[in-house]
């Protein structure tokens, strides 16, 4: 009997200390850094209708040469773009800002002959391929479209940006179409898309 | 075989062109708030790695520039060239290089230098900005624009000793809509009068006297460098039971040097006693306190 007790006792006791080996924990620390970014991708297309087509990195927002509209006496361009801001930041908030620099004849060089009143800029949140978000007080003409948004108006998606030469139908406030009495040259200017914490 | 040659030039000709139309410009940046603590005539260096993750090289110009929040106080910032403001640390700040190119996929740091002087006893600020052009406008008779992008980075070099982070806060509004099921808002004025910038993290509670919270909301988030004030206010969309109840305000004036690892607070805790009739409309408002 005493034998027999013996053997469960030692029975027991190897089975509890394999237990406890088993128990006994083994920790492997996991580490990970997520670095610090902030940063954006800045695409353009040209779009003919609803048709859009990505534009080389190296590529200007070119209108090219205007068409004149006999009927309406204005001047047109035969498509318009498309500018998709992807903001890539883990900074608890951030901004980003539009600046338009006047787009005025570099031929004549004369600054008050410009396109600021002609061309539409529009900003929308695009929260898919197909589903846009007008973010608030969007609708500017070029000259007027100074605008800061924050990560507060893109909860999810990303920044898309129109441009297009007034066509006098559906144009924003303080925009119309370019007259025939424009004078020529060639019209340029630029836009700052400008990402800070 | 002639024809053939010219078939299969053609081809790869047509791949190259392929491969090579590059169909978006990156420009990335791994630090964006540069927070450093300085005593007066020392000297901090760091730096900052570009990345262009993108298929094409890009030419980037490094520059400083000043920079304040904007009206609002919502976090948007105001830049303005170096020496504009009278609280701009950019001339502390020296880097290197200043235009450089990055090739596609590629990497760069920038080192910088912060020499402190002696006599600084407030928060200075400064952005370094990271600019590339996309495009090269065309000089036939056309109409066109480039895209500046820039990606910016904030210095806050703080004084190594003695900042205080305090605000007065002013202007208490407590009110009920009936227009919108009689919505609690609750709307004041803080001022940062410390010697550093401030973000605030706020929040109101509704309490009865018993201690149970009925009601608790977000206020808007402030952003204030030294001496701006803002205007923040919540709401709590449904209506309260009639009763007397006292409107709790916590304002945490820590959000930014929390985000940053710097310690939290300090918190400012202010109440009023309110008393609503029946359907939720508010009848009387205390002194707040």
């Amino acid at each position: 009997m005493i034998k027999k007790c013996v053997t469960i006792l030692a029975i027991l006791a190897i089975t509890a200390a394999y237990g406890l080996a088993l128990a006994a924990t083994h920790t492997i620390n996991v580490t990970a850094e997520v670095p610090s970014s902030n940063g954006m991708t800045v695409t353009i297309s040209r779009v003919v209708g609803t048709v859009f087509t990505e534009l080389g990195a190296n590529d200007t927002m070119d209108f090219g040469l205007l068409n004149l509209d006999p009927v309406n006496h204005i001047f047109t361009a035969p498509h318009y773009f498309a500018v998709e801001v992807g903001i890539d930041s883990n900074a608890a908030s951030w901004s980003i800002a539009h600046t338009p620099s006047s787009i005025y004849n570099r031929t004549t060089g004369i600054t008050s002959q410009n396109l600021d009143g002609n061309v539409n800029v529009t900003f929308i949140n695009q929260t898919s391929d197909t589903t846009e978000v007008a973010l608030p007080d969007n609708e500017k003409s070029f000259g007027a479209s100074t605008k800061t948004y924050t990560n507060a108006n893109f909860p999810t998606g990303w920044l898309r940006i129109y441009y297009g030469i007034g066509t006098g139908l559906g144009d924003n406030a303080g925009v119309t179409p370019i007259p025939a009495t424009k004078t020529a040259g060639s019209y340029q200017g630029s836009v700052q898309i400008v990402l800070t914490p | 075989m002639k024809k053939l040659f010219f078939i299969f030039l053609g081809l790869v000709l047509m791949l190259v062109f392929e491969c090579g139309q590059v169909r978006a410009a990156t420009l990335r940046i791994n630090q964006s708030k540069i927070r450093l603590a300085m005593a007066g005539l020392t000297t901090k260096t760091g730096f900052i790695e570009v990345e262009n993750p993108s298929e094409a090289a890009l030419i980037v110009k490094v520059y400083m520039e000043d920079w304040k929040y904007a009206a609002g106080q919502d976090g948007s910032k105001e830049f303005f060239p170096v020496g504009t403001l009278n609280n701009s640390c950019a001339g502390w700040v020296s880097f290197y290089p200043s235009e450089f190119v990055i090739p596609a996929y590629g990497r760069q740091k920038i080192g910088y230098t912060v020499k402190a002087p002696d006599d600084f006893i407030s928060a200075r600020y400064a952005a370094i900005f990271f600019e590339t052009t996309i495009g090269a406008s065309s000089a036939d008779e056309s109409v066109g624009m480039n895209i500046v992008i820039k990606v910016g980075a904030l210095f806050y070099i703080e004084p190594a000793k003695g900042v205080v982070r305090q605000g007065e806060v002013s202007n208490f509004v407590c009110s009920t809509d009936a227009a919108r099921n009689n919505a609690l808002s609750v709307q004041l004025d803080i001022v940062n009068q410390s010697n550093t910038d401030v973000a605030t993290n706020s929040n109101f509670s509704v309490i009865n006297k018993k201690g149970k919270v009925f009601a608790r909301a977000a206020l808007s988030d402030a952003y204030m460098l030294s001496g701006q004030s803002a205007q923040i206010s919540g709401t709590w969309s449904s209506p309260l039971d009639e009763g007397i109840y006292d409107v709790v305000v916590t304002i945490d004036l820590g959000k930014a040097h929390e985000e940053a690892g710097l310690g939290r607070g300090p918190v400012i805790v202010k109440e009023a006693e309110i008393e609503v009739a029946q359907g939720g409309r508010l009848v009387r408002v205390g002194e707040f306190k």
